[in-house]
């Protein structure tokens, strides 16, 4: 089980991480980050959404509507300019405390190149 | 039949109770659910159990509410939707105030007794402010008041400690200074006294200040007409204060213009030479009318034979230094002054034997002008200094009673909160967060204290002459150039608000919405809260009932005890530097045998008028004694018992070397066998007798001890007070026939008599001041404590007027009832009673303590203080249950 506070901090990245990939919605979001990493890192709805909101907020992201086939239209989100580069700096933030991690551990295999 | 989409509208329209979820949000997350309940259902869940996954998955409302509410504003400000947001809440402060108003206005019996309590609270807190305003900014008008210093005397004791210091110097003192010491600038001489005034309105009695004309240099008093360098010139310029021209020269220029001032018997023309702005109430030196110094020897013969005398100290200097002198080097040239002038008298009192010690017995100190008020170890000036120690117990007074009315404002606060749950309930339910709640109810104890304020405002106003009459001040509340009394007001209101609001505020608004729907709710844990609150209250109410009993009780004792001599009826009449053995031979002649006097005698200074106290070398030991010179039957006028020996026989010419001396005497001087023991060292010539012993009277405060004292014939020895013990029922008759015979002896000396009771109830007119303080503290404490009591007793006997109706039906007594209601309420108070003992005892213990003699603190006061707090108590509950248990019960079983 992985403690709350690491799963509240990774929300970010996993976020605009997904959203590299094309615009998605919240739902399928979920969806994505529970099945990549086997129901380890899962998201109740109320705290997605909100964090949606923000990073928007921040510009981001930027949503959309889209009328679907049955029943109430479903908000999409994509990645702005800015949101990109976040992302980028997210990326360097984490990959340089996993490697201090993987170094202190004595794994040089697991170590990128 | 499990319906999809009536469970998801149920669930959609739930969310619209949240302000931070909008519609949006609803579509985004209603699709979130479809998408959620399609899935699992394509991996073969029934709808119903997909919808209630999906719905667990979504968190709980109060949660959602919570992360969205992060990011409320956010959103609000990238939607540009702020208006709709201001509108909104100000929709809400309207309906917040109009329930608030309602709520006055229906519930008019608590909130007179907030609004009652708080107003009395903020007004005694106010008027504090002012005084503590008053007492801190005393004297500090002064541009150069940081280099001006009072010259005093200090007497000193034989072994060191110093005796007493007064503001008091000889009349040539002053010039002297100003040219010899190259620290003063400028001195400035001032005295007061008392003068007739006549003008085309006719004679009225005034107080003129003589002072240099450097007064108006060194000091700043502003002047209206005329130039501070040539307003006062010497010797007949006369300044007057604004408040005089308006009154003797209404509309028109006062320079110019002629007041008649009768310094002795005649008449004299002066002509005005300058206006000074009112002098403000908080500074030592104030005057109506300003002379010169130099005016003095002219119009008094008496102050004219000073004018050389280094012996006559009763004018007052004060220096102005030259800047950036250090007080200690002005300190130092002082005392150096002071040896050259007075070597003849300190070389005099050794040769006589008279001071032994090796310092000096007397000196002059510089005190800087910022401490003249608050220094009461110096006698007073030209105003009495006051004791900073006043303001705190001042301070401590005024917030005692405000925390009472506090109190009630919380107390019925919570006990009103039943009432109001169903408003409550409705409020959450429709989504009011709790610091929304908080809000409103800390809103509304603003509101109140808004009211309280605008009231206590007034009522400070109204009570201002009496607060002024118990403090000795004139102050004013005036709105001009008082930001800091402004700035007071908006934290006192704050204060009282938090105070009063905050407790109310935060229980009204925890409670479930569920609960107060259904009004189960008894608030239960806040009756606790409650009762400790009224137990507060009635401690310190208690406590200043008790303090105010001692305090009275005291000061009876201080004017009945039997100080061992008679002080009733006995006139004082000063001699004023006249010669008064010949003043008392006068009015022996002329008065003694009369039906209208009991007695006539002199002694140096009567008891209240000061003393003398002598210090000499008895047997190798440094002793001191209190002298006084008396006649031969002042023990048989003032009715002094002897408990050995005999009194002084006039017709017996070796009397003139003998003494009389009380216990205190006998016992500090080591003496067995005191009739016919010489007084060792004491003068030479001869070595004075004992001839008899007082027994202890008190000759000085009631505050001292008894000391030694010593009482003999000498001649040399001046008289300064003439004593008259008069006949109780021809007290006017007495008083006329003396100021007769004063004027035949001194035409142009003014009469001052005094009674010695008055002069000696004097010494304690502080206390007295305090008794009365405390008396009204007090009665305002019992009165909002008995208030509240009133409020919550009827609160009480609201909620339960079907209970009571119930009791009367199944055969309870009226009495009976009353009882059951009242114990719950008269506990509390007999608890307060309890806690108030140990609080009251050590604090009037150390009031007691600066008495050496008083009363002993017993029961019987806090008996008296509990009566009258439980009778208040009993009469406020009783008078509501009674009222109650007298309802018709077909009347109270109906109540809903």
């Amino acid at each position: 089980m992985i403690p709350k506070a690491l799963i509240a901090a990774s929300l970010k990245p996993f976020i605009l991480s997904v959203l590299s990939r094309g615009p998605s919605y919240g739902y399928e979001i979920i969806q994505h980050v529970e099945s990549i990493t086997g129901g380890d890192v899962s998201w109740t709805t109320s705290t997605l959404y909100p964090v949606l909101h923000r990073l928007e907020n921040e510009d981001l992201l930027e949503s959309f509507w889209q009328e679907v086939e049955k029943g109430p239209a479903r908000k999409y989100y994509r990645l702005t300019k800015k949101g990109v580069a976040r992302l980028e700096t997210e990326k360097q933030q984490w990959l340089s405390i996993h490697e201090a991690l993987i170094s202190l551990w004595d794994m040089p295999g697991l170590k990128p190149a | 039949m499990f319906d999809l989409e009536k469970a998801i509208a149920t669930w959609r329209a739930s969310l619209t109770w949240k302000r931070s979820i909008d519609k949006e949000d609803r579509d985004e997350l209603e699709r979130h659910i479809r998408d959620a309940v399609e899935s699992s259902m394509r991996d073969g869940m029934s709808e119903e159990d997909a919808f209630r996954t999906a719905i667990r998955r979504m968190g709980h409302l109060p949660q959602i509410d919570r992360e969205y509410r992060k990011i409320y504003w956010g959103k609000l400000r990238k939607r540009r939707r702020l208006g709709d947001e201001l509108a909104w809440r100000a929709a809400m402060l309207k309906n917040y105030f109009t329930i608030a108003l309602r709520l006055l206005v229906k519930q008019r019996v608590y909130a007179a007794i907030n609004i009652f309590g708080l107003a009395v609270g903020i007004a005694f807190c106010l008027l504090l402010l002012l005084y503590v305003q008053d007492e801190l900014t005393f004297d500090d008008s002064h541009e150069n008041g940081e280099r001006i210093v009072r010259i005093i005397t200090a007497r000193y004791a034989p072994d060191g400690s110093t005796d007493s210091k007064h503001p008091y110097v000889p009349f040539p003192l002053g010039k002297a200074l100003e040219q010899e010491l190259t620290s003063v600038e400028a001195t400035t001489r001032l005295m007061r006294r008392d003068v007739f005034v006549r003008s085309d309105g006719g004679t009225t009695e005034e107080v003129v200040l003589f002072g240099d004309p450097s007064l108006l240099t060194s000091f700043s008093f502003p002047l209206i007409e005329g130039n501070v360098d040539t307003a006062l010139p010497e010797p007949d310029g006369l300044v007057i204060s604004r408040e005089m021209a308006e009154r003797y020269f209404p509309g028109e220029s006062a320079v110019g213009k002629t007041l008649e001032f009768r310094f002795d018997d005649t008449f004299k023309a002066v002509v005005v030479s300058g206006v000074a702005e009112n002098p403000p109430f908080n500074s030592s030196i104030r005057f109506d009318f300003l002379m010169p110094f130099e005016r003095l020897p002219s119009e008094y013969a008496w102050i004219a034979r000073n004018v050389d005398h280094w012996n006559a100290s009763s004018y007052h200097v004060y220096a102005l230094l030259a800047p950036g002198t250090p007080l200690d080097v002005v300190q130092d040239q002082l005392t150096t002054f002071y040896r050259k002038y007075y070597a003849e008298n300190l070389a005099e009192a050794r040769d006589e034997g008279t001071w032994e010690a090796p310092h000096d017995p007397t000196g002059f100190l510089v005190q800087p002008l910022a401490e003249i008020h608050l220094d009461t170890t110096v006698l007073a000036g030209l105003t009495p200094p006051s004791d900073p120690r006043y303001s705190w117990v001042l301070a401590g007074i005024a917030f005692i009673i405000l925390l009472l009315a506090c109190i009630n404002f919380t107390t019925l606060a919570i006990g009103r909160s039943a009432s109001r749950t169903r408003e409550i309930g409705l409020r959450k339910v429709v989504g009011a967060a709790r610091s929304q709640l908080a809000g409103q109810f800390g809103g509304e104890a603003l509101l109140t204290s808004g009211i309280s304020l605008v009231l206590g405002v007034s009522v400070a106003w109204l009570l201002m002459p009496t607060f002024n009459a118990l403090a000795g001040k004139e102050l004013v509340l005036a709105p001009d150039g008082h930001l800091a009394l402004a700035m007071g007001l908006v934290l006192l209101l704050m204060l009282v608000a938090v105070l009063s609001g905050f407790y109310p505020a935060l229980v009204l608004s925890r409670y479930e919405p569920t609960d107060m729907l259904r009004k189960q709710s008894r608030l239960g844990g806040s009756a606790r809260l409650t009762s400790f609150l009224v137990m507060i209250q009635f401690t310190l109410s208690v406590a200043l009932i008790a303090g105010t009993v001692i305090m009275n009780r005291q000061m009876t004792f201080l004017q009945t005890t039997n100080i061992g001599y008679d002080r009733d009826h006995v006139v004082l009449v000063n001699a004023q530097n006249q010669d008064g053995q010949r003043l008392l031979q006068h009015f022996r002649t002329t008065l003694e045998g009369r039906s209208e006097f009991e007695g006539i005698t002199g002694m140096t200074n009567a008891f209240s008028h000061g003393w003398s106290r002598n210090g000499w070398s008895y047997n190798g030991e440094q002793k001191s004694a209190f002298v006084y010179r008396v006649e031969a039957d002042f023990v048989d006028v003032m009715n002094i018992n002897l408990a050995s020996g005999r009194n002084f026989n006039p017709a017996l010419g070796t009397d003139s070397s003998n003494v009389l001396v009380n216990q205190a005497f006998i016992d500090d001087f080591g003496i067995d066998e005191p009739i016919g023991h010489l007084v060792d060292g004491f003068g030479d010539d001869p070595v004075p007798e004992i001839i008899g012993v007082m027994e202890d009277f008190n000759f000085r405060s009631l505050h001292q001890v008894v000391e030694p004292a010593m009482f003999l014939l000498d001649p040399d020895w001046q008289i300064g007070d003439v004593l008259f013990q008069i006949n109780p029922d021809r007290v006017s008759d007495a008083l006329t026939l003396i100021e007769a015979e004063w004027v035949s002896f001194a035409p142009d000396v003014p009469f001052i008599y005094s009674f010695l009771d008055e002069d000696l109830g004097d010494q304690y007119e502080s206390e007295a001041r305090w008794t009365r303080i405390v008396r009204y503290a007090s009665f305002f404490a019992i009165l909002i404590a008995a208030l509240g009591l009133f409020g919550l007793a009827s609160l009480s006997v609201t909620s339960r007027t079907k209970e009571i109706g119930i009791r009367r039906v199944l055969g309870a007594t009226t009495f009976g009832i009353a009882t059951q209601l009242s114990k719950g309420f008269v506990r509390l108070v007999l608890i307060g009673v309890v806690l108030a003992v140990p609080l009251t005892w050590s604090a009037a213990s150390r009031w007691l303590e600066s008495f050496a003699y008083r009363i002993e603190i017993n029961a019987f006061v806090f008996v008296i203080a509990a009566i009258l707090a439980i009778g208040v108590a009993v009469l406020t509950v009783g008078l509501q249950t009674v009222r109650a248990a007298g309802m018709n019960p077909v009347d109270s079983i109906r109540v809903e």
